[in-house]
């Protein structure tokens, strides 16, 4: 098992590492630079600004400064916010992307598993195929601009119950939290009633009707937690889906999060800003994946071997 | 007699649900804009501006009073062109390294493995960035940063595809009989796979749509004249608490696209895995 996670600790720097020197590189090549502005600066103030971050280097020396600072610890000063250290810039970034990430995560799998109990626990058959199909393909295909603004005007406007944006105390979180978790929920919904169609066929659950349980008991106790199962294993590439969905959702409520310096980073060709910003979505992407696998493998033995035994593990279908 | 009339009707309510209806009338609707649009998509007309809904405008007017219902055709257009091509583009890239990787196998297989682990550590929204900045915000620009941000699980599925059809009895009878390695990969791996392959083509055209109005958002999408639904929703979401018509309508028109496609794609791989349990029937029978 430490092997393992060595190996995959390993394989996930050495990945990291081929990442960012490729982010390095292909940010110096993008047309512009950092200084640009609507009027041109004076040669002199170019050269001394460029002397002073360092960028009046040749690529490779500044990529090798760049590494070493890297090795060190030091993430370097943001371009575009003058006077301040990347590092406390990401510090104050970084609770509200979790937050939001770790809310929406959270609300969609409760979501789903509440959409997928009505479906189990419903007597009719429209509502059991139809209707549960139809409301995770409905959430899954919600542009967030549209879940986003139905939220905002409603919630934020007709009823004023709460802030339509910015990031001011835990009620300011709730409406971004749930336009990101739309998604996540029709997917992991669909994963679920999938999965649960084939579960609730098996011997081990008509033998728990058999000897009397209630439907709820024999769909909390025995169908869900199998049914979770390769939910857990896909949570890696659901978390990318939510950093994905972040980077809008941040910009559309106006949070101060990871994803909107990232957006104006790139935009602003502040390098070392955008360069640590993939650092930190790299560890975070990897760390999730590798959770996955680890909790999969210890709630599923069989999931175990198959970790061990080859490297393909997350197969999406 | 009376079944026969009545299959038009079934057929009908059929593709009702599976959601063709939906995306034919949308591509109709796509195609036909130049002729159904009530006015042209790039009429100003400053005194109509920011009008709500109406029955001379349909989904009212923009700020600079060009009538937003023709702006939706266009852009219905645009986003469903995007849709397809990146998707066909992301597709065929997917295809070839997935096929090269699982075919080949050994030390070549590993070091795409580890390659594509890696480009799966970055947010794909990230490479889409990078591109569209590099290779310019035109329209190419966007086909090629959507297609290279999401080829990565087709390559996956290409390449276990091919592992799985290359260890079929049929490809083992036919290097049996003797036939080339290319042979086998071209008339007997290759068209083996193809049907997943739909079915994943089928899965990110919608997605294709969808990071095109991520990137719209961010100013990185279609340039103004032209539009597409994201660019469209991303622009009137700006002005959403005094001109919710601006948003709404746009973001509903992108909303049933996606449903429409996404539905498609439930049908088609329904229609595939049924198929595929035919023949695995069929084969435990002979």
């Amino acid at each position: 098992m430490i092997l393992f996670l060595m190996k995959r600790l390993v394989a996930g720097a050495v990945g990291l590492f081929i990442t960012l020197s490729f982010v390095f590189f292909a940010l110096r090549f993008i047309p512009g630079g950092p200084f640009d502005q609507d009027r041109a600066l004076p040669t002199e103030v170019l050269a001394s600004l460029k002397a002073h971050y360092g960028m009046n280097l040749s690529l490779s020396e500044q990529y090798l400064q760049w590494l070493g600072n890297l090795l060190s610890g030091e993430l370097g000063h943001s371009l575009s916010h003058r006077d301040h250290e990347i590092t406390a810039l990401i510090q104050s970034a970084v609770m509200p992307s979790f937050t939001l990430g770790f809310m929406a995560l959270s609300i969609s799998l409760f979501a789903a598993i509440g959409l997928s109990f009505v479906q189990v626990t419903s007597s009719s058959n429209i509502i059991r195929i139809k209707l549960s199909k139809f409301i995770s393909l409905l959430c899954v295909s919600m542009p967030v601009y549209l879940s986003a603004s139905c939220l905002v005007l409603f919630f934020g406007i007709h009823l004023q119950w709460l802030p339509t944006g910015l990031w001011e105390g835990p009620a300011s979180s709730i409406l971004p939290a749930i336009t990101l978790a739309i998604r996540p929920t029709g997917m992991i919904a669909r994963m679920l009633s999938e999965n649960l169609s084939a579960i609730l066929n098996s011997d081990y659950v008509r033998a728990c009707y058999a000897k009397g349980l209630p439907k709820s008991i024999v769909f909390l106790k025995h169908a869900i937690p199998n049914a979770l199962l390769p939910v857990f294993s896909v949570l890696g590439p659901l978390a990318a889906d939510v950093m994905t969905g972040s980077f809008v959702v941040e910009s559309l409520f106006q949070i101060p999060g990871l994803g909107k310096f990232f957006v104006s980073s790139v935009l602003n060709r502040d390098y070392p800003l955008a360069l640590a910003i993939t650092l930190v979505y790299g560890v975070l992407l990897t760390l999730t994946t590798l959770a996955s696998d680890v909790i999969a493998a210890y709630i599923d033995p069989r999931f175990k071997e198959s970790l061990f035994e080859s490297k393909q593990t997350v197969l999406l279908n | 007699m009376n079944h026969l009339s009545l299959t038009p009707l079934k057929l009908l309510l059929s593709s009702l649900k599976n959601g063709t209806a939906l995306i034919v009338v949308l591509v109709l609707l796509a195609l036909l804009a130049p002729w159904i649009e009530p006015f042209p998509y790039d009429l100003q007309n400053v005194d109509e501006s920011l009008k709500p809904a109406s029955l001379s405008h349909w989904f009212g007017t923009d700020s600079l009073g060009r009538d937003l219902f023709s702006r939706v055709l266009r852009g219905l257009q645009m986003s469903i062109c995007i849709g397809f091509v990146s998707a066909f583009m992301s597709m065929t890239l997917g295809a070839c390294v997935g096929v090269v990787s699982g075919w080949f196998g050994g030390t070549l297989d590993r070091v795409i493995l580890q390659l594509l682990d890696t480009i799966q550590t970055l947010p794909s929204l990230l490479i889409a960035i990078l591109l569209t900045v590099y290779v310019g915000k035109g329209t190419l620009g966007i086909l090629l940063a959507i297609a290279f941000s999401s080829w990565v699980p087709l390559a996956r599925v290409a390449r276990y595809q091919t592992l799985l059809e290359s260890t079929r009895p049929y490809v083992e009878s036919a290097s049996c009989l003797g036939a080339s390695d290319t042979r086998i990969l071209f008339n007997h791996v290759i068209p083996g796979c193809i049907g997943t392959w739909l079915v994943t083509l089928s899965y990110t055209i919608p997605s294709a749509i969808l990071s095109e109005s991520f990137l719209a958002f961010l100013g990185l999408g279609i340039q103004p004249p032209y539009s597409s639904l994201g660019s469209l929703a991303a622009e009137g979401f700006r002005s959403m608490r005094y001109y919710p018509h601006l948003t709404l309508f746009p973001a509903a028109s992108l909303f049933l696209v996606l449903m429409g496609f996404y539905y498609f794609s439930e049908h088609i791989k329904s229609i595939q895995q049924s198929s595929l349990s035919q023949q695995k029937l069929s084969h435990f029978e002979s």
